[in-house]
């Protein structure tokens, strides 16, 4: 267990895509299932700082899903359409509702490590640069706060 | 002293920037609901349609308003420099750069050319050649660019590339390794869920003498 090795992400420089993998001590059966029952599913998708609530989600090739995110009344959803699913690959798409015209094509392979361990890669496909950067850069609430613990650092020591 | 100043001046200039850039990005992520995500509750958006950002932030009983002209000219005002007040001088000096900063970055061309420059060095004519512009008019968006500190042409032989300042590599890594995290976040917690569903399969398994 303690051999697992953190995630890894690429930003191909040819096209604008995301890649993420990371090998996790459970079954591609196992990890299956906790992308697909929507009740272990939300335990692990949003930030701790959020719940998860599902609204909808048909875990079938031609489904679809969504979900909202809240924390202090703040409500941010999320959905897309199950394309493909099958036992060893999900093809799917996510879009932000508070930006509908931005679609990302995600594929999700779990490949079979043996000895009950299997390897997730991710890949997120959006439709430029642009959008991608802005995904990357939407790190969010994380980012914004950093960037304001640094600005308050800087003027906390007289350094601006 | 002089030299600290403009070292100082150009940290708080990429710190303000990356600041900036995550608002522009959020404001552009959020273009139908301009509500900030949770977790930023001292920070706050004017509205879409005026063609300012607000940013604020209050903690260490310091505030720091910025007011951001993104309309394509403009740059940065601070509206009040509360706790600042002793360095004014230096914050002048800051704002100017980060005014040029952001007009720069103000301009979606300009923008769309520090995001392609960021996946490799590139000549004047490659840079130009997707847009429906003149080459005169690449060269006035990388003159802006340039001025701010954002691209630079190193001398050599021509044609000269035009090159991303470090400091906006650091930044792209920055932007990367946080999304890596966060996604490694993510992955902690589909840990605990899969060691939940071992056990409960062991335990079964031992209950009914069979396989999951």
């Amino acid at each position: 267990m303690s051999t697992i090795a953190e995630a890894t992400i690429e930003a191909d420089p040819n096209v604008p895509v995301i890649r993420i993998t990371r090998e996790f001590a459970g079954t591609p059966g196992q990890l299956f299932r906790a992308h697909t029952d929507p009740r272990l599913f939300a335990q692990w998708i949003g930030p701790s700082s959020l719940e998860t609530r599902i609204e909808q989600w048909d875990a079938r090739s031609g489904g679809s899903w969504r979900f909202v995110s809240t924390s202090d009344g703040e409500e941010h959803a999320f959905r897309g359409c199950f394309h493909e699913i099958r036992p060893d690959r999900i093809v799917q798409t996510f879009t932000y509702e508070g930006d509908p015209d931005s679609v990302a094509l995600e594929t999700l392979w779990f490949e079979d490590l043996g000895n009950g361990r299997t390897r997730l890669r991710t890949q997120s496909l959006v439709d430029s640069f642009e959008s991608r950067d802005a995904w990357l850069k939407s790190g969010m609430e994380v980012g914004v706060n950093e960037g304001y613990a640094k600005l308050e650092e800087m003027l906390a020591n007289g350094n601006v | 002293m002089e030299s600290n100043l403009s070292l100082r001046t150009r940290k708080a200039a990429v710190l303000y920037w990356n600041l900036v850039v995550a608002m522009a990005a959020r404001r552009h992520a959020e273009r139908a609901d301009l509500r900030l995500l949770p977790g930023v509750p001292a920070a706050h958006l004017a509205n879409h349609d005026q063609p300012h950002l607000f940013v604020h932030t209050q903690r260490l009983s310091r505030t720091f308003n910025a007011t951001v002209d993104t309309s394509g000219i403009g740059g940065v005002t601070l509206v009040s420099t509360n706790g600042l007040k002793d360095q004014s001088g230096e914050v002048s000096v800051a704002v100017d750069e980060l005014s040029r900063i952001f007009a720069a970055l103000a301009d979606p061309t300009r923008r769309d050319i520090v995001t392609r420059l960021a996946a490799g060095d590139a000549t004047v004519n490659q840079l130009a050649e997707p847009y429906q512009i003149s080459l005169q008019a690449v060269y006035k968006h990388l003159k802006v660019l340039e001025d701010a500190g954002v691209v630079s042409r190193p001398p050599g032989p021509q044609p000269r590339p035009v090159r991303l300042a470090a400091e906006v590599f650091d930044l792209m890594d920055k932007w990367i390794e946080r999304y890596r995290r966060q996604a490694e976040e993510r992955y902690r917690r589909l840990d605990e869920v899969l060691a939940q569903l071992n056990e409960t399969e062991t335990s079964n398994d031992e209950q009914k003498g069979s396989t999951a």
